[in-house]
């Protein structure tokens, strides 16, 4: 008897373990793009465009090198008594003493350890006791931090919060306009027999399929003539056009998959169409109608043709555009603050799937009518 | 009162006749099958009354009033479906109180009636539950409990019993026939069974092909065929049939099956139509196995092809000069397959149609 117990649970315990190691290569795959999203924006530059490191995962020394990433801190031409005054060079950037956000932070002489103003990361200097450092002199140097979390401050000094305000403004507003238009577009088209019930059905998916790099040059006229242009209201009146017609038709399928049954049992129940619509059929149509707003969502969330046409200004910019317009220049992609972004843009997205999770689930299980 | 009138009723799909020239009489308080063979209208006609099919043409009527181009919830109906339909995000207690709460019926009311239902019905445990926690019979009770809350004047039944397995289908005949006893609705239930339709109705009504055959109480039906097709369908297992002609013999008549077997009938009368081709049919619970005279029965040697022993009897199917035909008897011990054997026909209990229209001689 016992065997067979342990048979069972043996069987069983065969059967998670190949059903996780199948689904293993599916989640890696799913996940590598967050994984690499994320370390990217980890990364010191350095480290970041250093070629020879291992690019999987954080690199402490020069792949070329050996030594580990460094900043020379040089004694500036400009030497005056008193604090030695330095400026950090790398590449192109100089940071130096005597900015405003750099205060002259050393006022010693001798072998020392003092806090950098950069990243607050410990450097070394070395200057002998008594002895003047001469001008483009490395008195040091400072270490990088690897991982930093440089590029997530970086965003700060940007109007990143601003375009994520106009994104997730943008992105309700959509959602909800898209609701009150698609809910019920979608329960007539499924359910009322009406002429040219199908063919409008049809109609409303080709709509879909018009791509809008062919419309964003006649809808920049209606934008232009209804005077919103370069305003949050271009986006919110512009975006339904193909929330819209995409949320109709995936509702209409979840729409068609209630039981007729159950809507003429609340007619005899007593209730109107409207209270049908409202008390029987929408909560029983819940999980689908939680999808179309997470679609609707994540369309206008992404969306960058419509928001890069239509808007010009920077502090009425999408995520998405923001982004791209801030972080690359010209052929020079800031990888660093570009991934900070996608980390952080993609969190709203994130929490929204999170938390409607359940209601897919419990949608998908309510086979409650036989 | 709750009566229902049909006068004329009528369903048409495009060109296609659902249901043709109802008129059916239901009284107040009365359990009415309506029974028939799929795609013979009882379901429509059963829609139409619901108001969830609009009406072609004619009237119909309950108690009295003209409900014909009335919204389903003015009908003062309740129905219970096939597919139970119901609401999968309530709970067994919200199912239950879903009408009422619309109709703005008293919270303490409510309360009082679904408890009363849930007792009646078993559901006390489970009020609280939703309809997918149930199990098949537990739903197609909270089905049946959600129509008889709202005590309308007439219920509905639309196979409720099908999804069921046997056993609870047969535990949940009686247990309808008892609350129809309890409670004082009129009850109208559809159904493909005609033993549902036997045992639980006070009438039935049963239709093909868009019209009422015949309208009778159980045994109306069973003893008095109006036709052939009532005759086949009433009964389990079926009716034997005979193409046969109608012949004189010994200054009576009988019929002539094959061109061989003549079975006298005991109505002289049909002597005067000899030479009408009729169809000839007999029950096979009145037709006996064994050897001996029967006084009334006739004598038919036959040949056995199969027994199915039930236990008290068996179904021996057998085979004559004129056909094959199936036999319920009791006497079935030491029969075999390809056994000979004498079956007796009581022809008192014999049915002679016509060969043409089938209706009943």
């Amino acid at each position: 008897m016992t065997g067979s117990a342990w048979g069972v649970r043996w069987r069983r315990l065969r059967f998670l373990l190949a059903s996780y190691v199948g689904l293993a290569p599916f989640l890696a795959f799913a996940l590598f793009p967050f994984y690499w999203m994320l370390i990217t924006s980890l990364k010191a530059d350095a480290n970041l465009y250093d070629l020879r490191s291992n690019p999987f995962w954080f690199s402490r020394v020069d792949g070329a090198t050996g030594q580990p990433y460094h900043k020379d801190i040089i004694v500036p031409a400009s030497l005056t008594a008193g604090p030695i005054r330095w400026e950090i060079r790398t590449g192109a950037a100089t940071t130096r003493s005597d900015s405003a956000v750099n205060p002259p932070a050393i006022a010693w002489i001798g072998d020392q350890k003092v806090l950098s103003p950069v990243d607050g990361t410990l450097a070394e200097i070395r200057v002998p006791t008594g002895q003047v450092a001469h001008p483009n002199e490395v008195i040091g140097v400072i270490h990088v931090p690897n991982p930093t979390l440089t590029h997530y401050r970086y965003l700060a000094t940007t109007p990143f919060a601003r375009w994520m305000q106009v994104s997730l403004v943008t992105g309700a507003a959509v959602v909800l306009i898209t609701l009150v238009l698609a809910v019920p577009a979608a329960y007539g088209l499924a359910r009322l027999e009406f002429p040219g019930n199908r063919g409008i059905g049809i109609a409303i998916f080709l709509t879909y399929l018009i791509p809008p790099t062919i419309l964003f040059i006649p809808f920049s006229q209606f934008v232009g003539a209804l005077r919103v242009d370069n305003t949050i209201w271009s986006l919110i009146l512009s975006y339904p056009t193909f929330t819209v017609p995409f949320c109709t038709w995936l509702l209409m399928g979840f729409f068609r998959a209630v039981p007729k049954e159950l809507e003429e049992r609340a007619l005899l129940d007593g209730a109107t169409r409207l209270q049908t619509l409202r008390m029987v059929v929408i909560p029983v149509v819940m999980s689908g109608i939680l999808t179309a707003a997470i679609f609707a969502f994540t369309l206008s969330f992404q969306e960058y043709v419509y928001a890069l046409t239509f808007i010009s200004s920077t502090v009425n910019r999408t995520l998405p555009v923001g982004i791209t317009v801030d972080m690359v220049r010209g052929d020079v992609y800031f990888w660093g603050p570009l991934m900070a972004s996608a980390v952080v843009g993609s969190v709203p997205v994130v929490i929204l799937y999170a938390l409607s999770l359940d209601w897919f689930i419990s949608g998908m299980t309510t086979g409650a009518v036989k | 009162m709750a009566d229902v009138t049909f006068e004329k009723v009528e369903k048409r799909f495009g060109e296609v006749y659902a249901v043709r020239g109802v008129d059916l009489a239901i009284r107040d308080r009365e359990f009415v099958v309506l029974v028939g063979p799929s795609g013979c209208g009882k379901t429509t006609t059963l829609r139409m009354l619901a108001g969830l099919e609009d009406v072609t043409a004619g009237d119909i009527r309950i108690g009295g009033r003209s409900v014909t181009h009335l919204a389903p919830r003015d009908r003062d109906i309740a129905m219970v479906f096939q597919s139970y339909a119901l609401y999968p995000h309530m709970t067994v207690e919200k199912n239950l109180s879903f009408s009422l709460r619309l109709r703005g019926v008293p919270k303490a009311e409510i309360d009082r009636r679904v408890q009363d239902v849930a007792k009646i019905l078993g559901l006390g445990e489970h009020l609280q539950r939703k309809p997918r926690q149930l199990s098949g019979g537990q739903r197609q009770r909270v089905a049946v409990g959600a129509a008889l809350c709202r005590q309308a004047g007439v219920l509905l039944f639309d196979e409720p019993l099908s999804n069921l397995d046997a056993k609870l289908r047969v535990h949940m005949r009686t247990e309808l026939k008892r609350l129809h006893h309890s409670f004082k609705s009129t009850m109208i239930y559809v159904t493909h069974d005609q033993v549902e339709a036997m045992t639980m109705g006070d009438r039935i009504v049963l239709m093909n092909h868009g019209v009422i055959c015949q309208v009778g109480t159980p045994l109306e039906l069973y003893e008095r065929p109006a036709t052939r097709f009532v005759a086949g369908f009433i009964g389990s297992p079926p009716m034997n049939f005979f193409e046969a002609r109608l012949v004189a013999a010994d200054g009576g008549a009988a019929v002539e099956l094959g061109g061989e077997l003549r079975l006298p009938l005991p109505r002289p009368e049909l002597a005067a139509q000899a030479g009408r081709p009729v169809v000839f049919g007999i029950r096979p619970e009145h037709i006996v196995l064994g050897e001996g005279a029967r006084p009334g029965a006739v004598r038919v040697p036959a040949v056995v092809d199969e027994v199915e022993p039930l236990g008290h009897d068996a179904i021996v199917t057998a085979r004559c000069g004129a056909g094959v035909f199936q036999v319920q008897s009791e006497h079935y011990a030491g029969v075999k397959r390809l056994d000979q054997v004498d079956a007796w026909f009581r022809m008192e209990r014999a049915f002679v149609f016509d060969g043409e229209n089938e209706c009943a001689i």
